[in-house]
């Protein structure tokens, strides 16, 4: 009997407690509502007490990531692209949010919206260079654009469904398909004019060794020619100098010398002499004259 | 209490409510076993929850808790560093599907399209974050698939600020410097709860369709390196036949002299020779010289005598 009473008890106290009490968890908000109507809400996790005629409503306070289809975006400068983003969100004011949305599909498809028309405003008045460009590490602007529709999707859902939006950040940029061919297209344009440029310049580099090589080359037989003539003349210099140092001892021989020795040398095999006949030297064919003075007339053969 | 209730005479009641008891018992130390005392691994971390509510952390070991529905444990793996892909999906690469290119392609700052494949290699830091500051209802909610969202912003945005030159050469390197601090600040800010190890970037090239003009630009590079090595040849082919040539111009300037001055040197020494040996006998040296060359010249040409008489001068005309 005591055992029944202790078990009739303990589903007593079981079913007050089922109906009195409820558990927060860490990632939820709840919000106790009396007939209906929201009564008070509990951000804080734990247990929490209410009335057997209260009902709870759970809400997930947990940060959301939003990643939309990507959307194709006009730039200022009249250049379509393809944006993906996604944006973070929470809940800030569970109230607003349980009254103005009927559940979590609902809040993307309208956060999506947002994002959506905010993006399409913001990028419109800025050219594409504001977001692809290509400069020093991470642009300026794509933070402030970023931060522009950050805040203004924040306050829209803030003030129409309790949501925070903490971020908005572009996952992806991109073209839209039919632009995609043309970007290939230039893209192999500018290639081959890469290509084209490395071959010439190839070419170019080139000739310039090759003709750097020529003048080299030049440089050093035309170097070489001046040593030589250097080196010739110096010899000469040298020879000249020794000759002078002999025939300095007596120019008068030397002079003598050279003369006959020029002499010799302008008369050859075919060479008439034609002398007169009073040469000293044919003397000696005419009479036995043995004191016969030929000094006086040494220079006196002609031609 | 159990015993009053066993000595009670009516016996239909005695047995059941000794069963019931026992039962009521055996519940509760089940309860208290398997609900209160909890192992965690080395490699875990342990958050006991009160009601739902986060009250304390436990590392790894042994660890008691209030029984349910009081206290429950729950559990994180925190030091297994686990990998993210960005730009495939591994389930498509183990069935061999190639990604698509909205996964793939990334848009550089010269307006450029790359394929890149990108790896996070990341663990857990903190495990309340983790487990219950995102959501983590389907795939893109949970904050390991925010993760991959997050980098992909960043790597957009660094990417977005380079040339594709860059990004196919040497700036790949820079990115994922660059990108590792970014991702953790925007992991940080997002409270996804992740230690981010380290960026990798697996794969960077050219979209297919313009794949072979990039290799073009390639062999472009490598014949222009061509031509240059072939100009470098020619030059090394020329100069040394230069300098060989030059060597021997100068060597024959130098024979030049050598003969110039040791000619000079023998006619020097003829000279002084015959200085010497002349020497008191001068005039009949001399003489004798003239004679010698005399001799020689007449013998040589033909010789026509000319009859002159005095005063009169030869004249050339009259020979002819």
């Amino acid at each position: 009997m005591r055992a029944w009473t202790l078990l009739i008890l303990i589903v007593l106290v079981g079913g007050a407690v089922k109906l009195c009490a409820f558990q927060v968890e860490e990632t939820e908000f709840a919000i106790v509502t009396r007939f209906g109507n929201p009564h008070r809400e509990i951000s804080r996790a734990g247990l929490g007490l209410k009335l057997p005629v209260d009902a709870v409503v759970k809400v997930d306070r947990r940060m959301h990531v939003l990643d939309p289809p990507a959307s194709e975006v006009l730039t200022s400068d009249k250049k379509n692209i393809l944006v993906n983003c996604f944006l973070t969100w929470s809940i800030e004011d569970p109230l607003r949010y349980v009254m103005s949305l009927p559940g979590r599909v609902a809040a993307e498809a309208r956060l999506a919206d947002i994002l959506k028309s905010e993006m399409g405003a913001e990028l419109a008045s800025h050219p594409l260079t504001a977001l692809v460009s290509v400069g020093d590490a991470a642009s300026p602007t794509m933070d402030e654009i970023l931060g522009e529709v950050t805040l203004r999707a924040d306050g829209r859902a803030r003030e129409s469904f309790g949501i925070r939006v903490s971020s908005v950040r572009i996952k992806r940029l991109g073209f839209p398909p039919q632009n995609k061919q043309a970007v290939f297209r230039r893209m192999e344009a500018e290639r081959q004019r890469i290509a084209r440029l490395h071959r010439s310049e190839g070419e170019e580099e080139a000739e310039k060794i090759r003709a750097r090589a020529n003048r080299e080359q030049a440089e050093l037989i035309n170097e070489a020619n001046r040593e030589s003539q250097e080196i010739r003349g110096a010899g000469e210099a040298e020879a000249i100098r020794i000759l002078n140092e002999a025939h300095g001892l007596d120019p008068e021989l030397y002079g003598f010398l050279r003369s006959l020795e020029a002499l010799e040398k302008t008369v050859n095999d075919t060479s008439t002499l034609v002398i007169p006949s009073d040469w000293k030297l044919l003397d000696i064919l005419k009479t036995p004259h043995l004191e016969g003075e030929a000094k006086s007339d040494k220079g006196g053969a002609d031609r | 209490m159990n015993g009053p209730a066993s000595t009670r005479p009516p016996g239909g009641w005695k047995i059941p409510g000794r069963y019931l008891l026992g039962a009521l018992l055996l519940l509760v130390v089940v309860d208290l076993a398997f609900t209160s005392v909890h192992v965690v691994e080395s490699s875990e971390q342990g958050l006991v929850l009160r009601f739902g509510q986060h009250v304390r952390m436990c590392g790894p070991g042994m660890q008691l808790v209030l029984p349910w529905p009081v206290e429950t444990l729950r559990k994180c793996e925190t030091t297994q560093v686990r990998s993210m892909p960005v730009g495939f999906t591994l389930i498509d690469e183990q069935r061999g599907i190639p990604p698509s290119p909205e996964e793939l392609q990334w848009l550089t700052g010269d307006t450029n399209i790359v394929e890149m494949k990108t790896e996070i290699q990341y663990l857990v830091g903190d495990p309340y974050r983790y487990l219950f500051r995102v959501a983590e209802v389907d795939e893109g909610d949970h904050p390991r698939f925010a993760l991959r969202k997050v980098a992909e912003a960043v790597l957009t945005d660094l990417v977005a600020c380079m040339e594709v030159d860059d990004v196919l050469g040497a700036g790949k390197v820079r990115i994922q410097e660059a990108a590792r601090p970014r991702i953790q600040d925007l992991v940080d800010e997002l409270e996804l709860g992740l230690q981010i190890v380290s960026v990798n970037i697996l794969d960077c090239s050219p979209p297919l369709a313009v794949k072979s003009a990039f290799n073009d630009v390639s062999s472009a590079r490598a014949d222009r390196e061509r031509l240059m090595a072939e100009a470098e040849g020619f030059s090394m082919d020329l100069l040394p036949r230069a300098r060989a040539r030059a060597d021997w111009i100068r060597s024959e300037a130098e024979i030049a002299r050598g003969e110039k001055t040791s000619h000079a040197l023998g006619r020097a020494r003829t000279f002084r020779q015959l200085v010497e040996g002349a020497a008191g006998h001068r005039e009949i040296t001399m003489r004798r010289l003239w004679l010698e060359k005399v001799e020689q010249i007449l013998s040589r040409g033909r010789v026509v005598v000319y009859p002159r008489e005095d005063g009169h001068r030869f004249r050339l005309t009259e020979v002819k």
